[in-house]
């Protein structure tokens, strides 16, 4: 019994230890625009008005392919 | 032990039993990080990373600490620790060594943590019983090698689904499907896909 409980203790204080760690482990200063970027683009809010809308980007690839049929017309 | 061995444990745990559209694991990621290939190639390669190297060390706590003693009952809260703090370790690895790394694959660890797939992985490999076909050492090949396998599938479902989700964004697809329907039906189709492979080993 006192196994079982001294184990699970020993994992429970690495985790704690681990993640105190990390916490003081400074981000390099070139990833903090990432971590934001990456949990915009990870979110599955379809109705976020942050993000940008599926028809802007449909609408943007539309001129694009527009574009390029006119230099090959051309 | 044979070459073949590996090559099977590769084979099977890629393409036959694949983690995400045969076992349903690490569904999360497969919906929530395949918006964009970027993405999906980043999340891949943390996972495999984190895949194989949780894998391993459960493996070893496993045969030499909880099954000598008795006390199996533990593992997987044992096994959901062990993960969560090795995500730590890696995390604060790449913060300090390679930034470059850490540019990459950093801001998918944190999410890892609560990835099934990695747990589920640990748990297959254990119920396997490797050390009973090859013994504890060699088993631990085994083990290693089922591991990269499944991720090698996980990167290339994750991959794919990425690839089709990015060219549904300009497809014409009906208001109502428009999203999770749409990705939902593809993922289905993938699946039936992956289960005409079962038995080529």
């Amino acid at each position: 019994m006192w196994l079982e409980i001294g184990i699970v203790a020993a994992i429970v204080v690495l985790y704690i230890a681990t993640f105190a760690l990390n916490k003081k482990t400074p981000i390099p200063e070139d990833c903090l625009e990432l971590i934001d970027e990456a949990t915009c683009g990870a979110c599955n809010n379809y109705s976020c008005s942050v993000k940008q809308d599926f028809s802007t980007i449909k609408e943007d690839l539309h001129e694009q392919l527009e574009i390029e049929q006119l230099k090959e017309d051309n | 032990m044979s070459i073949t061995v590996f090559f099977v444990a590769i084979i099977s745990s890629m393409l036959i039993n694949n983690v995400i559209l045969l076992r349903f694991l690490g569904i999360c990621p497969f919906l929530g990080v395949s918006k964009k290939t970027e993405t999906a190639v980043g999340m891949s390669a943390a996972v495999m990373f984190v895949m194989v190297v949780a894998s391993i060390v459960t493996y070893l706590l496993y045969y030499y600490v909880l099954e000598p003693n008795g006390i199996t009952y533990i593992s997987t809260i044992a096994f959901i620790l062990i993960i969560a703090s090795l995500v730590q370790l890696v995390e604060i690895f790449l913060k300090r060594v390679s930034k470059k790394l850490y540019k990459s694959l950093g801001i998918y660890l944190p999410l890892i943590t609560t990835n099934c797939a990695i747990l589920g992985v640990a748990e297959i490999i254990i119920a396997n019983n490797y050390p009973s076909d090859y013994g504890v050492l060699q088993g631990l090949y085994v083990a290693a090698t089922t591991a990269f396998g499944t991720a090698l599938g996980f990167a290339l479902v994750i991959f794919a689904f990425s690839s089709i989700r990015e060219r549904l964004d300009s497809a014409d697809v009906p208001e109502a499907w428009k999203g999770a329907p749409i990705s939902l039906v593809i993922a289905g189709i993938m699946a039936l896909a992956f289960l005409g492979l079962g038995g080529i080993v």
